[in-house]
């Protein structure tokens, strides 16, 4: 599909408002409203982006996935095509023959040294005479597209006409409908990055299966000319094999990815989902240099709490309650209350009580007083969700600075030492003090340090939305999680020679 | 190769102390400094013979030695007494061009300077300890009092840092012999702590001849990690820098020596392992050891003479072949460099299909070792910072594809009796090098096909290098 924008101008924009604010939207910090509805509102302390992002280059609507026809769907006479993707090539665990005699012993050894004779000036003959690299396939692994968190949030909201403000709407049907576009909003975006980094570590994953599997292909010729023993070959068999397991299990993910993202975007046959996956860009985003714009976290916090529009609107009604209540009333009964507390607690002393009870009042007076009875239950509540909002939004700004300072040391720290490190092992390698198999686990290695990379800047562009999210009145939010990396015991593999 | 011309600024300065010497020999004890001077040398080309001129102390004049890649130390007369000042010292030596070792040595160098005296000579050494820890010096093969004898803590105390011990004693007896720490003995000898002793013959004796050519060096390893400058010094077998006075081919001055001279190489071994020492293009003898020159009914003749550890050789052979001769450890893996022991063998392996993927993981990666390892000494390929490559040097006609302990003895016709300056590539009379033979394709190898039942073949072995195929055991 033809977009407009590139993925280098989502890199430059992506965290001067987040990564959804690339749209089109007038103002993105609220639902969007039916055209004739033009009066601007930011409900709640929600802030419209600022910033190169609002002029940003968006992929035309056009140009974006249309959700899937709902009855072709719920149809089962619709013929499912969906395949999942290719698994990589099967491991051999075959042995290469050894001689069985003197005769063939020699005619192995002679031929493995005229066959390397007929190559005299290594490696440059060896290359020229090697077909040259294929180019790029077009398949999954290999996507190309700059489909865009934001594009994939406008294409998503074509499937939830619930997701709009309209006239006649009460309050609280306006904030129910403010709060769950927002976790739509946050949905989408993890989404995406769930889908983007899925197949960048795919991508990863395959390059590391390749990596290996040169390793062992080349340990069964030192095998054929008698330089390895079959337990080293084996040894690379088995590091193949794990490194094809974690490869199987991220293409897997990748796919899981892909459709998860897809469904948000209504989108299930398998020409669409392919077709999404190909439209990703390949990598997420680079990490802005601070987790947020501003790091003013007393003013944030506060923000996230204004954000909410049910507390918002439970406030303003415990307000109202209140200032209906005779404060003699609420005064009465905090002294009722307090009494009845120490009497339960003085009871509980004496050891002549068998049962400790909880404290009682009776004065019906207060217990018949609706109004009073009905703004302590509002209190109580709106307490509660007050306490549980700061709660949530303390861990979620927590949580985007721990990401965003993990996925740096990634970025900055890790992976470029582990570079360093390969760099290293090849000037090793050419001083004939360390093995191709030494260089190959170097490569290894550093293709896991970017696999853990990919997962740290998606913990915290996940992390990123959360906040987001909380800032345009979404209410309860799970926290992010992150997936095993490459580098994990599960995936690792391939031991130094 | 690289030219090793004598050392002017050095020599200079030698001429200068030593001018100081003879001034120092007319005037009294008292006016002399406590301490004499102690040049520090800041090059580790060989420097030239150095005969001080004028006073040749208790001695008669004598042909002085050229230490390989290194220095003798000047002395000053006291009162018939020659005077010498090492410093002990950490350094940093270049044991190849570019390949800078942290060391521990003498008077800015490792090995230390050679000190040369006549047999007879009343010595006294002073020795100023710069390191970080005690250290004593142990002549080693030397007659003297026991308490001379350096040995810290059974002869003498240590001496600690920052302090300076005397030592005292008469060369007794003509010869080669070593001096080294006798205190953490194995790592200050690991980081480079050693140097030669000299004893010219006072007169004519029976066992020693006229040289014209007077060489010496003392045989020392190290292990120094690539990209490291530091010697580890507690390795005990596992060197892979294995040098001559602390330096490596091609950083090894060359042996020159002028077309029918007599020449003489001393050779001490102070590293963990024997050396045998092969010299090219001569038959040598053995004239003597550390015990003392040897007769000439015990010699015979060699091309090569193995050296063990703590051992001293001296060699004798006259130049009467011109050429640039090889001269090196004949145990192979002592003329290379850092190598790695747990790379495998490639040679046979087919890498056809493999270069990109390999270059798919690193796109820099380059196939090498199918054919052998001579790649490496053609190729001239990044390695680590500060290391020093398995194979190096070249020659006239290509890659050397050495290290390590391997240089060579150069033998011309009309050279000066004083001029050890590299003489250059050895130019070829016609007709006496290998050429190739312009024969077309290499033809097949000719074998006759083994008969099932040889004749005459060998009685059948009593074992065999494989378990039987099959049966399992039989009682």
């Amino acid at each position: 599909m033809p977009f407009i924008s590139g993925a280098r101008a989502l890199r430059a924009t992506a965290w001067a408002a987040g990564l959804l604010c690339a749209t089109a939207w007038a103002t993105p910090g609220e639902p969007p409203r039916p055209a004739q509805h033009h009066h601007h509102h930011h409900p709640h302390g929600a802030k419209p982006p600022t910033g190169p992002a609002a002029a940003a280059p968006t992929v035309s609507p056009a140009a974006l996935p249309r959700p899937g026809d709902a009855l072709l769907a719920a149809d089962p006479a619709t013929p499912d095509a969906w395949q999942p993707s290719a698994l990589p090539a099967a491991v051999r665990a075959e042995a290469p023959a050894v001689p069985a005699d003197l005769a063939e012993a020699r005619a192995i050894w002679r031929a493995a040294n005229e066959r390397v004779a007929r190559f005299p000036r290594g490696h440059i003959d060896l290359l020229k005479a090697e077909p040259p690299e294929p180019a790029a396939s077009a398949d999954r692994t290999a996507p190309r597209g700059t489909l865009s968190a934001a594009d994939a949030l406008r294409a998503s909201l074509r499937t939830r006409p619930d997701l709009l403000l309209r006239p006649g709407l009460g309050a609280a049907d306006r904030a129910a409908v403010q709060a769950a576009w927002a976790a739509h909003r946050r949905a989408v975006a993890s989404a995406w990055v769930e889908a983007v980094s899925a197949q960048a570590r795919a991508r990863l994953a395959d390059a590391s299966l390749d990596a290996q599997r040169t390793g062992a292909e080349l340990g069964r010729r030192m095998v054929l000319a008698g330089n390895w023993s079959e337990a080293q070959h084996q040894r690379e068999q088995l590091a193949e094999a794990g490194a094809w397991t974690a490869a199987a299990a991220a293409r897997r993910a990748a796919d899981l990815a892909v459709a998860d993202l897809g469904a948000r975007l209504g989108l299930w046959e398998p020409a669409d989902l392919q077709a999404l996956a190909a439209q990703l860009p390949t990598e997420l985003p680079a990490l802005p240099p601070r987790a947020t714009a501003a790091d003013d976290s007393a003013r944030a916090l506060a923000d996230a709490v204004a954000a909410d529009p049910h507390l918002a609107l439970k406030r303003q009604a415990l307000a109202q309650e209140r200032r209906g209540l005779p404060p003699a009333r609420l005064t009465a009964w905090r002294t009722a209350h307090d009494a009845a507390i120490d009497a339960s607690i003085d009871a509980a002393r004496d050891p002549a009580q068998a049962t400790p009870r909880p404290p009682a009042i009776d004065d019906t007076t207060l217990l018949n007083d609706r109004a009073l009875q009905h703004t302590l239950a509002a209190e109580v509540e709106l307490r509660d969700e007050a306490l549980n909002r700061r709660r949530v939004a303390r861990e979620a700004w927590a949580e985007l600075h721990d990401a965003h300072a993990t996925a740096r040391l990634h970025d900055e720290v890790i992976t470029r030492l582990q570079t360093r490190l390969e760099q290293e092992t090849l000037l090793r390698y050419n001083g004939m003090l360390q093995s191709t198999w030494d260089l190959l686990a170097s490569a290894r290695e550093r293709l896991a340090a970017l696999d853990a990379a990919v997962a740290a800047r998606a913990r915290y562009w996940r992390a990123e939305a959360r906040w987001q999210a909380l800032l345009a009145g979404a209410s309860d939010i799970p926290s992010v999680s992150s997936t095993p990396s490459l580098g994990s015991p599960a995936a690792a593999g391939g031991a130094p020679h | 190769m690289k030219s090793n011309a004598p050392s002017t600024p050095s020599r200079r300065r030698w001429l200068a102390g030593a001018a100081t010497a003879v001034a120092a020999a007319g005037v009294s004890r008292v006016a002399l400094a406590a301490l004499p001077e102690a040049p520090q040398q800041t090059s580790a080309d060989t420097a030239a013979p150095w005969t001080p001129p004028g006073v040749t102390g208790a001695g008669r004049p004598y042909q002085p030695v050229v230490t390989l890649n290194g220095w003798t130390l000047p002395w000053r007369l006291n009162n018939g007494v020659k005077e010498f000042h090492l410093v002990a010292e950490p350094v940093v030596r270049e044991m190849a061009p570019g390949f800078f070792v942290n060391m521990w040595g003498y008077n800015g160098q490792s090995p230390g300077p050679t000190i040369e005296v006549v047999e007879g000579d009343r010595v006294r050494i002073f020795v100023t300890n710069r390191l970080p820890e005690h250290t004593t010096i142990h002549w080693h093969g030397q007659r003297l009092p026991n308490g001379m004898d350096g040995v810290g803590g059974l002869n003498q105390p240590q001496i600690p840092a920052g302090k300076t011990f005397v030592y005292e004693f008469t060369a007794q007896r003509p010869g080669t012999f070593m001096y080294h720490p006798h205190a953490d003995e194995m790592v200050q000898m690991a980081m480079g702590m050693m140097g030669l002793w000299i004893t010219h013959p006072r007169a004519r004796h029976p066992h020693i001849a006229n040289v014209q050519r007077d060489y010496a060096f003392l045989l020392n390893a190290f292990d120094i990690k690539p990209g490291a400058m530091t010697p580890q010094v507690n390795t005990m077998l596992d060197f892979n820098i294995w040098a001559w006075n602390s330096r490596v081919f091609p950083g090894i001055s060359p042996l020159v020596a002028r077309l029918g001279d007599r020449v003489r190489v001393r050779v001490g071994n102070l590293t963990m392992t024997n050396h045998p020492i092969h010299i090219h293009g001569i038959e040598f003898e053995v004239t003597g050891t550390d015990g003392g020159p040897v007769p000439a009914t015990a010699r015979w003749p060699e091309v090569t003479t193995d050296i063990a550890v703590g051992q001293m050789r001296q060699l004798e052979f006259i130049a009467d072949e011109p050429g640039d001769w090889a001269m090196h450890c004949h145990k192979s893996h002592h003329t290379m460099g850092a190598m790695g022991h747990g790379v495998p063998t490639m040679i046979g392996v087919d890498h056809s299909g493999l270069v990109r993927p390999l270059m798919r993981a690193n796109p820099d990666y380059m196939v090498m070792g199918e054919r052998g390892m001579a790649d490496m000494g053609e190729m001239q390929m990044e390695l680590p910072r500060n290391t020093f490559p398995m194979m190096t040097g070249t020659g006239p006609y290509g890659p050397i594809e050495m290290g390590g302990m391997f240089t060579t003895l150069k033998v011309r016709a009309g050279l000066g009796a004083n001029d050890y300056r590299d003489p250059g590539d050895y130019a070829m009379p016609p007709g006496t090098q290998a050429r190739p033979v312009e024969v077309g394709n290499a033809p097949p190898t000719t074998r006759a096909p083994a008969p099932a039942t040889p004749s005459g073949s060998p009685p059948t072995p009593a074992g065999s290098a494989t378990k039987p195929a099959a049966g399992g055991h039989q009682h």
